[in-house]
């Protein structure tokens, strides 16, 4: 019974939140979406207990350009310490998003949302903006853009938050 | 004797700087105002400029082949710490050729006959564009931009700035900007009778424009823009005949030129043919009486995954200065006369090819231009055509890498 | 000058209200080929050919100076 609710619950609240930005300090709202280059969904709670980079970008996106490698980067530095960057494609194509891998390959989990629901429900204001999400869920930094320098900042926080104990 | 006409009454010959400047509003990319550019690129361009000879039944005395330009153009653009970006531009062109010195009448009432100068020994011009932007946030950026170049006869230092802010609820972006260029030109052979040993000009630009997103595949900008010429903007190397003498007197222009240019461009794309549609329009106007308009269309073509071709056509005319007569028969009131092509009333129709491949983060293309203006193009009726009118091809190869 | 009047209004049509798009939804505004010159080096050349061969010239950009051009 309650598990036949929760379709309709997670589609109300999918509407109730489309308007509003998830803002630092709420917790991050579970999704399950498909990956982009393999057939099996990826869901956000299976990363529970991990810190985890929800990044939303497009091939188009210029910035995006110098992200996904040094994400790329900090996903190998800490993966085995509890990090994941899950990247969630918004391209309308996604040939578009394929052929941008091709040149810049990634080893971290890539979703890709043809009906662009998840940008929606995080109320993603600009490409690139990511969420970086805590061990217990919650939203501790929001990523918009992605300039020189980044990359080192976000090895800080990544570090840092790798470092709290969950409650 | 050097072929060299003496010109520089605006702002407007090196755009390069502005080309990203005037952006699509809110779009987090390399055309976006509000950052700077993601990752360096680096550029070059090799082009062969050819005009054709003049027709033998105009040609009344000199060298019929006229001007050949090559030219090599590197541009470098790179972020510069987290909130600048960079951008260089150089150009290096060697000239060589004649061009049109003066008009004589025709012979038995025929059409008036051109007169060309002998062919130049080459000669070189160097220029060298930096401009330096700065996202102060999102909304807001500016950019400093200073220039040189310099050629054996003329040398221009210029320099401008540029703001933007967008209204991302508006999906607007205004920018405007002020530019000045200070020119010293030192004409060759300053020994001829009455040319000039050397003398100065100052161009003052200002502009604004808005662009705006209608929705996700159209952007449109208008643009007005205001320049003014002060100083020595008549031809050294030009003449003017004068029947009453049957001799020749020095090309002589007003020293103040004062120019409005309205602008319209559209960007669409059209996802199913994978194109994008370019629609650019220019209105100018000045107090020479010269008003002129220019219509540019261009189709981008998407083929495969990897090549693009692009036709486009680009038609211009313009009326004519009031000073301007192929000849003249007696001086002018006011002491003014050119028989400049240019100044000229006539309309060119120009036609371009670009292929494109790319690589990756490589990139090459080709272009051909071709170019031709006749005074049956003109927006008004012309009586006679002035034998100078130009016809020209550019082929160019570019390259470009991401860094 | 008379003509600024209507210029400025020409100017200022496209700014009525467009309600803003989705951060997702700028994909083919940001195309390289949807830019207002997609080619640089291109149109730098092209203008000054063309600001050496025509009486007008011009545009929206602080950038450049005059040249001694044929």
């Amino acid at each position: 019974m309650v598990r036949g609710l929760a379709p309709v619950l997670l589609s109300v609240m999918l509407f109730l939140q489309s308007a509003q930005a998830l803002q630092i300090g709420e917790k991050a709202l579970d999704f399950s979406a498909p990956a982009l280059l393999t057939p099996q969904p990826i869901q956000l709670a299976d990363h529970s207990g991990q810190v985890v980079y929800l990044d939303f970008w497009a091939s188009w996106c210029g910035p995006c350009r110098v992200s996904l490698p040094s994400l790329d980067a900090l996903y190998h530095e800490f993966k085995t310490a509890g990090f994941s960057v899950l990247a969630v494609n918004v391209d309308a194509d996604i040939r578009d998003a394929k052929r941008f891998l091709q040149t810049r390959p990634v080893n971290y989990p890539l979703i890709y949302d043809a009906e662009q629901r998840l940008p929606k429900l995080y109320g993603v204001k600009g490409m690139p903006t990511a969420y970086l999400i805590d061990r217990r869920g919650v939203i501790r930094h929001i990523h918009e853009g992605f300039r020189p320098g980044d990359e080192a900042r976000l090895r800080e926080m990544v570090r840092s938050l790798l470092a709290e104990q969950i409650q | 004797m050097k072929s060299k006409n003496a010109r520089g009454h605006s702002a407007g010959a090196f755009k390069a700087l502005s080309a990203a400047a005037l952006a699509i509003p809110g779009i987090v990319s390399q055309v976006q105002a509000a950052a700077p550019v993601a990752e360096a690129e680096l550029d070059y361009k090799a082009s062969a400029y050819r005009e054709a000879d003049i027709e033998g039944s105009k040609l009344a005395a000199g060298s019929a082949s006229r001007y050949e330009i090559d030219t090599h153009q590197l541009r470098f653009i790179s972020p510069l710490g987290r909130a600048s970006d960079l951008a260089v531009d150089l150009s290096y062109e060697t000239m060589s050729g004649a061009s049109p010195w003066f008009i004589m009448p025709g012979t038995g009432g025929g059409k008036p006959v051109q007169v060309m100068s002998g062919a130049s020994i080459e000669e070189e011009r160097k220029d060298i564009q930096t401009s330096i932007g700065h996202y102060f946030s999102q909304k807001v950026s500016a950019k400093v931009l200073l220039g040189f170049s310099t050629e054996n006869d003329y040398q221009a230092v210029n320099m401008g700035v540029e703001a933007s802010i967008e209204i991302p609820a508006r999906e607007l972006t205004v920018t405007a900007g002020i530019g000045f260029s200070d020119d010293e030109i030192e004409p060759t052979d300053p020994g001829m009778p009455d040319r000039i040993d050397s003398a100065t000009r100052t161009s003052t630009t200002a502009f604004v424009a808005i662009a705006q997103v209608l929705n996700n595949r159209t952007a449109v900008q208008g643009g007005l823009t205001l320049v003014n010429n002060d100083g020595y903007l008549s031809d050294p190397y030009k003449k003017v005949w004068r029947e009453d003498l049957s001799n020749t007197v020095a090309d002589k222009r007003p020293n103040e030129r004062q120019q409005v240019i309205a602008s319209a461009r559209l960007r669409h794309y059209v996802p199913s043919l994978r194109g994008a549609l370019h629609v650019d329009y220019r209105f100018f106007d000045d107090d020479w009486d010269v008003s002129s308009h220019t219509v540019d269309l261009a189709w981008y073509q998407n083929i495969g995954d990897n090549w693009q071709l692009t036709p486009s056509l680009r038609y211009y005319g313009q009326s004519q200065a009031y000073f301007y007569g192929p000849f003249f028969y007696s001086a002018r009131d006011d002491g003014y006369a050119s028989s400049d092509y240019r100044l000229s009333p006539y309309g060119a129709l120009s036609f371009r090819l670009r292929l494109e491949r790319n690589w990756g983060e490589f990139s090459a293309n080709f272009e051909w231009e071709s170019y031709r203006a006749a005074a049956n193009l003109a927006p008004d009726d012309v009586s006679v055509e002035n034998p100078g009118l130009v016809e020209f091809d550019i082929l160019s190869l570019g390259l470009n890498f991401h860094l | 000058m008379k003509l600024l009047i209507p210029l400025l209004a020409v100017l200022l049509l496209p700014a009525c209200a467009t309600a803003p798009l989705d951060a997702w939804d700028r994909g083919y505004l940001a195309r390289p080929e949807m830019a207002w010159d997609p080619d640089s080096l291109s149109a730098s050349q092209r203008s000054h050919v063309y600001f050496s061969k025509e009486a007008s010239s011009g545009g929206v950009s602080a950038g450049g100076g005059g040249c001694g051009c044929n």
